[in-house]
């Protein structure tokens, strides 16, 4: 593994109603790589992404930052934390101010803020919804400007709670496409979603929760997706191409649609 | 970072009021007023406040506020948790009343030698701020018993079958309700701006994004509370439906009521 961005160690977390969501959890995250939390409803996943971010305190156990102890709020600028519901996420007044709000705190001239929310308003789709409040778009609008605004202050490690919930499948399409040029970029991106059927697009390793909130699998996406037993038994649906040649009886089952394709073109 | 230590601020206070509705893990505990019927505690508790009022003497102040104590201990309330909440309202309470320890007349204690006049603390002022800090600390403890070792349906239910007004009934409900709703939407929008601040901010500038912030917070409030308006319409709007569980009265009951009894009985004797 590269070196690690985010390293935490025997992480813990209990809600305040005293409902457990995770418990003693250790994960590393190594610079430059993708990777999946997939997990069943109600896992964590959620939870743990902001710990990782540093936006919630653990009830024990440490999160160290670029290899260093440091506190979260030190390295704000370089990790993007967009959560899981895109309305809560943009709390100004437009959507202008929302994609602003990020590159404003740097020593940045107006017109350089202005050309960059104008770039990733047109990179998006936001152009003509720029001074709307947040609250009054649809979700694929409020996805698309959580993302703009994640995105504008060009964090490092972007840490993603089902970012492709609730998207079209053009719009998914692009994004994807989006999250690739990122990482071809360097930015290292974790993301989380119970959809396993998403994992290959986004990630080269999973960490798999099960409903306990605990780790169930950490490995390279295709040895973790073709365990058919353990995502059965956290309670995850198995992706469909995997499934699909599982009950073929094929060994060394494909993941995605284009390796299903070429191994029946083989046949 | 002005807005930081303002945001974390509010996500605490957000988190602590959001626990203090939203008791989860206590009332499932296996207790002693968990086993309770939530009727029977409702009574018993709101009976045991009304002693607790009407109770002057300091000594038999002290036992009732052993007796909340007790009753936490044998319901396994976390004790970290019960003395958050004793001390919340007692202290504050302390505060407003402490003046009286050099108001009232009677033999001095202590003098204080002030620049500008000098304080006599009295024995009947220090004895009255005592007894009224150790009231407040027992009537809270025995509310707080009874919210926190009984869901909040439980307690509503309790209302309806003691015919309170149903009006009243609605508005604790909604009332608690939009609480939850409205804490949750402030650490919800804390934390989304916390995750995106980085930069130290003037104190005119916080001034102009809390202003800013707060505005967007109360539309979106607004908002989703329209929505949870029209989910309840849908589903037949807010009459309440009558609460179907049957919880038979047992031992635990019985325990109860000779509890309270025996403290009824006391104040009585005491009087």
């Amino acid at each position: 593994m590269t070196d690690p961005v985010i390293e935490a160690r025997n992480l813990a977390y209990a809600y305040p109603d005293g409902t457990a969501a995770v418990s003693e959890l250790d994960v590393s995250i190594g610079a430059g790589e993708r990777v999946a939390i997939l997990g069943p409803n109600g896992a964590g996943k959620s939870t743990l992404l902001l710990l990782l971010g540093g936006l919630l305190d653990p009830d024990t156990g440490t999160v160290r930052f670029f290899g260093e102890d440091q506190p979260a709020d030190d390295v704000r600028e370089r990790i993007g934390v967009l959560t899981q519901d895109p309305g809560e996420y943009l709390f100004n007044p437009t959507v202008r101010e929302d994609v602003e709000y990020g590159p404003s705190q740097f020593d940045l001239p107006k017109e350089a803020v202005d050309e960059r929310v104008s770039a990733l308003a047109e990179r998006f789709g936001l152009t003509h919804l720029l001074d709307r409040p947040p609250f009054r778009l649809s979700g694929g609008e409020q996805r698309r400007a959580a993302l703009a605004s994640v995105l504008s202050f060009d964090p490092e490690v972007l840490l993603l709670d089902e970012p492709l919930s609730n998207v079209d499948g053009a719009n998914r399409a692009e994004l994807l496409d989006l999250l690739d040029d990122l990482v071809d970029d360097g930015v290292t991106l974790v993301v989380s979603t119970p959809d396993a059927d998403l994992v290959p697009a986004v990630a080269d390793r999973v960490i798999l929760l099960d409903r306990e909130g605990e780790i169930a699998a950490d490995g390279p996406t295709r040895e973790v997706l073709t365990d058919v037993a353990s995502l059965r038994r956290v309670g995850l649906s198995v992706p469909t191409v995997v499934d699909l040649f599982d009950r073929l009886g094929v060994d060394d089952p494909p993941i995605t649609i284009d390796e299903a394709a070429e191994k029946l073109d083989d046949r | 970072m002005v807005v930081d230590a303002l945001d974390r601020t509010v996500s605490t206070v957000s988190e602590r009021a959001t626990a203090f509705l939203l008791s989860a893990t206590v009332p499932e505990r296996d207790g002693f007023l968990q086993a309770v019927h939530p009727v029977a505690k409702l009574v018993g508790l709101v009976a045991l406040v009304v002693v607790t009022v009407v109770t002057d003497d300091g000594r038999a102040l002290a036992a009732l506020l052993g007796l909340a104590v007790a009753l936490a201990l044998a319901s396994r309330v976390p004790v970290g948790t019960f003395a958050e909440r004793l001390a919340l309202p007692t202290l504050p309470s302390l505060l407003v009343v402490a003046p009286q320890a050099v108001l009232m007349d009677g033999p001095a204690m202590a003098t204080l030698q002030l620049p500008v006049a000098p304080l006599t603390v009295t024995e009947p002022g220090v004895a009255y701020v005592v007894a009224f800090a150790v009231r407040v600390a027992a009537c809270v403890g025995f509310l707080s018993l009874l919210l926190l070792t009984t869901r909040f349906a439980g307690v509503l239910a309790a209302f309806r079958r003691l015919r309170a007004p149903p009006l009243a009934i609605t508005l604790i409900a909604v009332t608690h309700r939009y609480l939850l709703l409205f804490f949750r939407e402030l650490t919800r929008m804390t934390l989304a701006r916390r995750s995106r601040r980085f930069a130290p901010e003037s104190l005119r500038s916080s001034w102009r994004t809390s202003g800013s912030f707060l505005g967007t917070f109360f539309l979106r409030t607004f908002e989703r509370g329209e929505r949870v308006q029209r989910a309840a319409a849908a589903r037949g709007g807010t009459q309440m439906r009558p609460y179907a569980r049957r919880q038979p009265v047992g031992v635990a009951d019985a325990g109860f009521a000779a509890v309270v009894a025996l403290a009824v009985v006391g104040r009585v004797m005491l009087a």
